[in-house]
């Protein structure tokens, strides 16, 4: 088996060959072009008539709204109130599906005081801690070994690099839709909503070797468990995207398994929503490597 | 450098524009060429990518993001290339000098091992190509490329995980087949 340093080199090798400066004919017709092709004014300062009336309308409407606000806070007050939230001061909800928006790092004291990612967007926790990452409009957390990595913008925990294939891979992310076909995902895409409806696609899903679903809890919550491996005559060629488990929002999506991997599954019922707790490590792992993968899983806590 | 040139290019300064396009013009061009491989497409792209620049340069508002958003236009160009031509060209083409390695035994293997890693390239998806090159050629992490083409870490992650799967798969094939002595 090819190492992921040998791959590194090959590829580069292999992207090295080949043309590396643009004809001199290509740069005479972009020049040609440029008279052409016209710039724009500057965006920022459209005609000035209609530029001054936008701004005035802006204005009186801006003072307008200043008075309707400070005249709610005093009758508020005058009416011994106060504790009655104006809809405009209350919170907005954090409705984004995808785990890709940026974490909310101020609300939680059990974060590092400093979460920096690195160059692939890992955080690096040498010393172990808590990772927390919203899913959805679940706040996840774990208790992290030390070495491990986690990512800045998804929950997703790798004990090697975050860039490539890791020997030990934790994912969380909601699921919203499962293929009929592993392998021929993009066009056997099925809408699943909740968590009865993603365990039955699952235990249906053709392109894998599967076992479950099993009944157990994740986090205090119900949980179905699968664990997929690949078929023995897997020719990944033939699969245009490699595999997938399950789809959804960029982001939300779950590839594989690849020949040397098992993926267990959890299909977690939080309130109704369907979370999918993705564990993915080597056919070969160590006993000691699948422990410390479980301890993860049951560190996980769902804050709804 | 560059700053003084941007600057110049966004009043209508065609010379200063005209730097830039040697300045960068050999790197996109390469980058379109290893998502693409077509010259011609490449160039195509090339050009749709200056000219881009030229007509939306006054809306680039951080200059030293120059590099970044010309990435970001490129691809845009290569995708919209791809749509045009619907389908790859198939999996065959003419190995040029400069592919074939040194005339040995081994130089047999090589080619053999650049035809699978072609084909196998011409599998994955156009944004999967792209972060593969931005990756291995360009050399950026996936922080800078998900900067560059404004995705998620996540995304650009899973889209080079699945490339280089099939590129290994191509790999791990071409070494079975030396193995055993059996050829392409």
């Amino acid at each position: 088996m090819n190492t992921e340093e040998q791959v590194d080199r090959t590829l580069e090798s292999w992207l090295a060959t080949g043309p590396t400066e643009l004809p001199d004919r290509s740069v005479a017709a972009i020049v040609n072009h440029l008279d052409n092709t016209k710039q724009p004014g500057p965006i920022w300062f459209p005609r000035r008539i209609k530029m001054l009336r936008f701004a005035t309308a802006l204005g009186s409407a801006a003072v307008l709204v200043l008075v309707a606000v400070l005249a709610i806070n005093f009758y508020t007050n005058q009416q011994g109130i106060g504790g009655q939230p104006s809809p405009t001061v209350s919170p907005a909800p954090t409705v984004a599906a995808s785990p890709s928006m940026a974490p909310t790092v101020a609300a939680s004291p059990s974060l590092e005081p400093t979460e920096t990612p690195d160059q692939s967007g890992c955080i690096n926790y040498a010393a172990g801690g808590t990772y927390r990452r919203s899913v959805g409009t679940i706040s996840v957390s774990a208790t992290v070994p030390t070495e491990w990595r986690g990512g800045a913008d998804a929950f997703f925990l790798v004990n090697t690099s975050c860039l490539f294939s890791a020997s030990l891979e934790l994912k969380v992310a909601l699921v919203h839709a499962v293929p009929s076909n592993a392998c021929d995902w993009r066009s056997t895409g099925v809408e699943a909503a909740t968590p009865a409806a993603v365990t039955a696609a699952l235990a249906a899903q053709e392109g894998h070797e599967t076992i479950g679903p099993t009944d157990t809890t994740v986090g205090g919550y119900l949980a179905r468990r699968f664990d997929f491996t690949a078929p023995a005559d897997l020719d990944i060629g033939t699969c245009q995207d490699g595999l997938r488990l399950t789809g959804g929002t960029e982001g939300e999506e779950f590839g594989g398994p690849d020949r040397d991997e098992t993926i267990t599954m959890y299909v977690v019922d939080v309130d109704g929503l369907a979370v999918g707790v993705y564990e993915r490590r080597l056919t070969d792992a160590t006993e000691a490597q699948i422990a410390e993968l479980d301890a993860l899983v049951a560190s996980l806590r769902f804050e709804p | 450098m560059d700053r003084d040139l941007i600057s110049r290019a966004k009043h209508g300064d065609k010379d200063a524009f005209t730097s830039l396009v040697l300045r960068h013009g050999d790197r996109l061009y390469s980058v379109a060429y290893r998502i693409l491989r077509d010259t011609g497409r490449a160039d195509d792209s090339v050009q749709q990518t200056f000219l881009t620049a030229w007509r939306e340069l006054r809306r680039l508002r951080d200059d030293d993001r120059f590099e970044a958003w010309l990435y970001r236009l490129l691809v845009n160009a290569c995708f919209a290339e791809v749509r045009h031509t619907r389908r790859w060209q198939p999996g065959l083409r003419l190995i040029t000098d400069s592919d074939v390695g040194p005339s040995t035994d081994d130089a047999q293997v090589s080619v053999a091992l650049r035809d699978e890693l072609e084909r196998a390239f011409r599998r994955l998806s156009a944004e999967q190509r792209s972060v593969l090159v931005m990756h291995h050629y360009i050399g950026l992490s996936g922080a800078e490329i998900a900067d560059a083409l404004g995705l998620s870490q996540g995304t650009v992650r899973s889209r080079l995980h699945y490339a280089r799967q099939q590129m290994r798969a191509a790999i791990e094939a071409d070494s079975r087949l030396a193995a055993t002595g059996e050829t392409a």
